[in-house]
């Protein structure tokens, strides 16, 4: 088999992330230019999958500025105000090394992304599919792209300046409200869900934020013991509910109550991490007795250490409004979809219920009473003129 | 048949008002800033695909897979007669969907090729990552090493194709391979 070395490579690399956060693929996607087509790659690490796109048959590529640049440089900048923060707060020389070295890092992320440019999401439609274009993330490689291309793009199809296409746009009477075909294969099925580990979550995070406040006024060793377990829980459940709600009919607010969830767990962790490394740093001979320092931290009392009743009231608070808030929308997403199956069992499809009283008309020989009559309704629009030849209006040929 | 509208990814809304402004301008429906280039192809009409004819005189020949229908090019591929709807054109050569299904998988028709299997990458990755904790080389490099053998003739990347994966896979697995060797000889003189 011939080898085919035609492909010249164009800029910008992206990657395809099918499926979840927790279960899903990465595969690395680039464009390369044929002498006829835009090849589409996405490679895994021992596999290659290929996409044709014919110069002819490309209709239109969309290039959509999205925030994720800017969002990323906000979480660079934040961290690295935390890790400077910090660095200001300790007296350890060691220390402050260590932050500043993590801040550099941070810093030359920041550098690279605001480098960059902002991002974009780029899609390219031909006539039965619309294909996101990973590759083309920043709106500098998009241009330079789409430069590059559209010469190939016009030799094969012919110019089209944007009069003649808003022209075109409206003589062609696109429908506004058509959506684009989704190919059949790559829509996951919806599976219906009652939330069971959502509301063992929500359960769990309601008893921890009580814990919390719990220790306020009785902060002791089995207490904690008791928080940790409930945490331990509370993390197995998010992981089989965030893994349980893929593909289903779970509403976007109970999936964003249980992405809070993450969230809180998340910033317990750092703020876990941040109060274990001040520990070590305070007591250095409990470095990897965790126990010890656990020990330690239940013998204080929250009263007279204004940080631990703040961190206890806080997450207390974070997991209890978390835990009410899902629970509450949870419940509310299960009352509608009871309502709605309910009124689908009551009410029959109409087509149903015209065969129904059909066939009971045919054994009973009685006269059903006429369908009502169907309002007069104002003719069709014309169709306007149309330059381009419509297949199916043409009239057949004569001979 | 009307095409498809072009419509913002996010909302949905038809962006025939910014089709080629050539700048980003804010999208009607959520006002994100779009840029939208349109090409002719767009306001193209579909094409129908041609009828078969049914045979009407005697002496026709009929297509092999329906032999009502009037043959009207025979495949390129292996000879039989087809008529207008079993015969695909693909760049300029007619052939039957049986051939055509058997050189997409036998890859003789490249352009119909849309996955392939990165062997010089798996015997590579092989020769590579195991051999950093040592004893799984044991097992891999030797795999390393069937596999270039196995797929040396397999063809590879589709789009930067070389050997040079390969021969580094096949050197480090060949001294990994050699070096096990002197290491269990060095262990039975002793």
């Amino acid at each position: 088999m011939s080898q085919p070395q035609e492909h010249r490579k164009l800029p910008g690399r992206g990657n395809r992330r099918e499926g979840g956060l927790i279960v899903g693929t990465v595969r690395q996607s680039r464009l390369w230019l044929g002498h006829d087509h835009l090849l589409l790659v996405d490679s895994t690490l021992v596999a290659q999958d290929l996409k044709r796109f014919y110069f002819r048959d490309i209709q239109a590529i969309t290039v959509r500025k999205t925030h994720t640049g800017r969002t990323w440089n906000l979480v660079l900048t934040g961290l690295i105000a935390l890790c400077g923060l910090w660095a200001s707060l300790i007296s350890d020389d060691v220390g402050r090394v260590v932050l500043f070295c993590i801040a550099v890092v941070f810093g030359g992320i920041l550098l690279i992304n605001s480098l960059f440019g902002p991002t974009c999401e780029c899609q390219l439609q031909t006539a039965v599919q619309r294909e996101r274009l990973p590759s083309l993330g920043r709106l500098r490689t998009a241009r330079k792209v789409l430069a590059l291309l559209r010469p190939h793009l016009e030799l094969a199809q012919g110019t089209l300046t944007a009069e003649a296409a808003r022209e075109h746009a409206a003589a062609v009477a696109i429908a506004p409200t058509a959506h684009a075909p989704r190919r059949s294969g790559t829509e996951p099925e919806v599976r219906p869900y009652r939330g069971s580990f959502h509301t063992l979550l929500f359960a769990l995070l309601l008893v921890d934020g009580l814990l919390n406040f719990t220790a306020v006024f009785a902060n002791s060793l089995p207490l904690a013991l008791l928080q940790l377990a409930v945490l331990f829980g509370v993390v197995l459940t998010l992981v089989a509910a965030l893994i349980k709600q893929q593909d289903t009919d779970l509403s976007t607010a109970v999936r964003n109550a249980t992405w809070a969830a993450l969230g809180y767990l998340g910033a317990l962790s750092v703020h876990g991490f941040i109060m274990h490394m001040v520990h070590s740093i305070q007591r250095p001979g409990e470095i990897q007795n965790e126990y010890a320092a656990l020990k330690h931290f239940a013998s204080l009392d929250p009263f007279e250490h204004t940080w631990l009743l703040v961190s206890l009231v806080v997450w207390g608070c974070c997991a209890t409004l978390i835990g009410l808030v899902g629970a509450v929308l949870l419940s509310r997403f299960n009352r509608d979809r009871e309502q709605a199956t309910a009124l689908a069992a009551v009410t029959p499809p109409p087509i149903q219920q015209s065969a129904v009283s059909g066939q009971q008309s045919a054994v009973s020989g009685e006269r059903t009473a006429p369908p009502p009559p169907i309002p007069h309704s104002a003719p069709p629009p014309p169709i306007p003129h149309s330059p381009f030849p419509i297949p199916h209006s043409d009239p057949p040929p004569h001979g | 048949m009307t095409p498809q509208p072009v419509s913002c990814a996010e909302c949905r809304t038809p962006l025939s008002e910014l089709f080629n402004a050539g700048e980003l301008r804010a999208c009607p429906g959520c006002g994100t800033p779009t840029l939208v280039e349109v090409f002719p192809a767009l306001f193209r009409a579909r094409t129908v695909g041609a009828a078969a004819e049914t045979i009407r005189t005697e002496g026709d020949a009929g297509c092999f897979f329906h032999p009502q229908k009037k043959a009207i090019v025979p495949c390129e591929g292996c000879g039989r007669f087809l008529c207008a709807l079993c015969d695909v054109e693909l760049h300029g050569q007619h052939l039957c969907p049986a051939c055509l299904e058997v050189g997409r998988k036998k890859g003789r028709l490249k352009n119909l090729e849309n996955h392939r299997d990165l062997h010089d990458r798996t015997a590579l990755l092989l020769a590579t990552v195991p051999a950093l904790l040592l004893w799984p080389s044991l097992v891999c490099a030797p795999a390393a090493l069937f596999v270039v053998f196995r797929y040396w003739n397999a063809p590879g990347d589709y789009v930067r194709p070389g050997k040079s994966r390969f021969i580094l896979a096949g050197i480090l697995a060949g001294l990994q391979v050699l070096g096990w060797i002197a290491f269990f000889l060095f262990l039975a003189l002793k």
